[in-house]
């Protein structure tokens, strides 16, 4: 039976596996056509008002 | 659309270059930024720009009244277009002036336009220093495909080898995973 120390070891190999591909993602990511990109942008400033209002709705 | 928003920051910067209103212009900033790393939110479009200069000193005046005329509202720097602030930054410093000598010409949206090269992104980001600032430098860092010789010759020229240093061990050494 491992033991907690070795199950947090497997975790954070794991973790930092993630973290590479992340990595890898991005500067993927960083070569798409700059339209393309600019899409992404205006989906995300979408989003990050949706997530403003309902921060605000669940205020009031 | 932010596309369209875009499209006519740029004919409008073209036009104001064409007309002799400003002088060279290229984009810089955050969407300088996103045109070489993954897309991020951002709404400011920022556009690094010579002004011409008059006897007086800088001449503002054509620019400003060029603005008003084509009826966008403008506060302080800023220029509402849509959604996107679109900000006239003019060069102001040997860097940002080098920067914009050096921008790189492209096509966006079928619209002419230039924009700075990711090494003086990085440079003018380290020299500004704000939070934001060094985030845009570790996505160029990480992102972009920056020719690191070349900046680490502008942060020479520009004494901003103790910043760089410090960025490097606070950041790039410390994680060796961006």
């Amino acid at each position: 039976m491992s033991s907690r120390k070795d199950t947090y070891r497997q975790i954070r190999e794991f973790n930092e596996k993630t973290f590479r591909e992340k990595a890898k993602r991005r500067r993927r990511n960083a070569k798409l056509p700059f339209e393309e990109k600019l899409k992404i942008v205006e989906e995300l400033n979408i989003l990050i008002e949706d997530f403003a209002k309902n921060r605000e709705n669940k205020k009031a | 659309m932010l596309n369209e928003d875009i499209k006519k920051a740029l004919r409008l910067a073209n036009d104001m270059e064409k007309r002799g209103i400003i002088g060279k212009y290229a984009i810089g900033g955050a969407i300088g930024t996103i045109y070489w790393t993954e897309a991020y939110s951002t709404k400011d479009l920022d556009l690094f720009l010579r002004l011409p200069l008059s006897s007086g000193g800088l001449s503002l005046m054509p620019f400003m009244s060029y603005l008003a005329e084509k009826g966008y509202p403008f506060s302080a720097q800023y220029l509402k277009i849509g959604t996107l602030m679109v900000d006239f930054v003019g060069v102001y410093n040997p860097l940002t002036d080098e920067a914009l000598d050096n921008a790189v010409e492209v096509t966006v949206y079928d619209v002419p336009t230039r924009v700075f090269r990711p090494e003086y992104l990085a440079a003018i980001a380290l020299q500004t220093g704000r939070i934001q600032d060094f985030e845009k430098v570790i996505r160029l860092y990480r992102e972009s495909d920056l020719d690191v010789k070349y900046l680490e010759k502008i942060i020479k020229e520009h004494n901003l080898s103790r910043r760089w240093n410090e960025f490097k061990k606070r950041y790039i050494s410390a994680d060796k995973r961006i």
